[in-house]
């Protein structure tokens, strides 16, 4: 034997020792079952819902560090300044985010009073659109609507569900997976189950199903935080597919669900001042979160920053960057970890007077 | 429900497995390879809990491409990948200072051990888990797992020899602990 040889038996005998003194808990296969018969959201391309319009894989990301500034501004006086002050990171335990953000109402009379027609009052809630994004596959993402939300215990989630199938997401790239004009015929609470049955539902593609009940879980749990599971019917009937589909449905893993990041300010189509406020929301190899504001033309990068969220679960974060007036397009990613390949997420339009 | 069913079938799984459904291939590649798989993560991210979660991940992955693989052996292959890349992610996510400075399994079953005493043991593995991640992952694949060069090169997306490098990196870079376990 050579010395090499007996280092690896060594090796080899500490590890096969090691392994074979460890406990497996029980019933990984229930587990798997459970959770693939639950079905997460797919990492598929469907292909008929419009990608991101964006270009864009490998970018280098700027030196790899979390608060970068990076002034591309090639002699304008017009100072374009990155002010990445420290994040406001709320954090905020994975996937309940909707709930942190407080519907604002106004109630226009708490008169629980006998016959007279239910109250209603404007609430934001959240409501969450689809998009594919390119090398990742479709995910969801969220928009905070302002609804008129009658006041009893469906109100809610019936106001969220109607805007999810009639309504329109404010960002252009993103869309409801749903066909459109699709209502709800009832919508039933008991416990932590909902039972919504609508009029249509989507065709296409298993895992397309499967998202498209994710996007209804999502928006009616948010809606409603007591509500855990979502059970689905069309016309009464389970939906046509898998069985799976007919079966109560909970929020599925949210980094395999949710788009990692996107951006919660400026908001698609925005028109606001210097210095502009940047919001996002996500999650990110270490939290990070590579900003660029590029020229309308997505010719020119302008700015570039970095937004530290959290690891392993989503958190807002925030910073402000100034900017002369004009036009632009903010893009924000995640980075790998390990190579420096930028991903991706989102991208809003905004314009500074 | 079906793989219940099937698997109280007398003729369960059917010989050919390109006929097999999901739930089937999920249920035959189950018992023959996921405690070896959980254990192998285990080795990489020190958690047994933790390990099972990302093995049984990749399952839930196949059960989702088996349409697609069809093949056993395509699936092993598959199943290997990800549990790779989910343990990488766990120490990831745990970032660089807790992988820093390992804690100690407390797993109940770790007794002693003739040949190699625990401490031996412990000082080996908190060795491993501070070699660069690629020297780390072949060494539980080759001496662990047992492993062909190329089965080790699939699992990674490497060559094999840059398989053949990493090992003989790792274990040199092993030897000072190695050499102080002394047994045999």
């Amino acid at each position: 034997m050579s010395d090499d040889d007996v280092y690896e038996e060594r090796l080899r005998h500490v590890l096969h020792g090691e392994g074979s003194s460890m406990d497996l808990g029980d019933d990984g296969l229930g587990k798997i079952m459970s959770k693939a018969h639950n079905g997460a959201g797919s990492r598929r391309r469907p292909g008929w819902i419009a990608p991101l319009a964006v270009a864009a894989a490998a970018v280098v990301l700027l030196g790899g560090v979390a608060l970068v500034v990076n002034l591309n501004n090639s002699g304008n006086d017009d100072a374009i300044v990155a002010t990445s002050g420290s994040p406001t990171t709320s954090v905020s335990a994975t996937a309940t985010e909707s709930q942190s953000t407080p519907a604002t109402s106004t109630p226009t009379s708490s008169a629980p009073s006998s016959s007279s027609a239910p109250t209603v009052v404007t609430k934001n809630l959240a409501v969450y659109y689809a998009a594919d994004v390119p090398g990742v596959g479709t995910r969801l993402y969220r928009e905070f609507h302002p609804l008129q939300v009658e006041q009893s215990d469906t109100g809610a989630p019936q106001a969220a569900l109607a805007e999810l199938f009639g309504g329109n997401a404010v960002d252009p790239d993103y869309s409801s997976l749903w066909p459109s004009g699709t209502q709800v015929r009832t919508l039933s609470i008991e416990g932590d189950l909902a039972t919504v049955d609508v009029t249509d539902f989507p065709s296409g593609p298993a895992d397309a199903k499967k998202l498209a009940i994710q996007q209804v879980v999502w928006t009616v749990t948010a809606a409603d935080p007591s509500v855990k599971r979502v059970q689905v019917k069309v016309n009464t009937d389970p939906p046509k597919g898998a069985a799976v589909l007919g079966e109560p449905t909970r929020r599925a893993n949210a980094l395999e669900t949710l788009a990692n990041v996107w951006i919660l300010a400026p908001s698609e189509g925005a028109t606001t001042t210097s210095p502009v406020t940047v919001s996002v929301y996500g999650t990110g190899f270490e939290g990070n979160v590579p900003i660029k504001v590029f020229k309308d033309d997505g010719s020119t990068q302008v700015a570039a920053t970095a937004l530290t969220t959290q690891m392993g679960g989503f958190a807002e974060a925030r910073t402000t960057l100034k900017l002369p007036a004009g036009s632009y397009v903010i893009k924000a990613y995640n980075d790998n970890g390990k190579d420096g390949t930028l991903q991706l997420w989102d991208t809003k339009s905004f314009t500074v007077n | 429900m079906d793989a219940d069913a099937a698997r109280q079938a007398s003729t369960w799984p059917p010989a050919d497995p390109r006929t097999w459904d999901a739930d089937q291939a999920v249920t035959v590649l189950y018992s023959a390879h996921y405690r070896q798989l959980v254990r192998t993560s285990a080795l990489l991210v020190r958690d047994v809990a933790t390990a099972e979660e990302v093995v049984q991940e990749a399952y839930v992955g196949l059960y989702r491409r088996w349409d697609r693989l069809r093949d056993p052996d395509a699936a092993v292959g598959y199943l290997r990948q990800a549990v790779i890349n989910g343990s990488r992610s766990v120490l990831r996510r745990r970032g660089t200072a807790e992988r820093n400075a390992p804690t100690l399994y407390a797993v109940p079953g770790t007794a002693p051990d003739p040949a190699t005493g625990v401490t031996d043991r412990r000082a080996v593995l908190d060795a491993l888990a501070a070699l660069p991640e690629r020297q780390r992952e072949v060494l539980v694949l080759r001496y662990y797992g047992d492993l062909s060069e190329a089965d080790i090169a699939s699992a990674l997306g490497v060559s094999a020899g840059a398989v053949k490098s990493y090992a003989s990196r790792g274990v040199q870079a092993l030897r000072p602990v190695l050499m102080q376990g002394g047994d045999r």
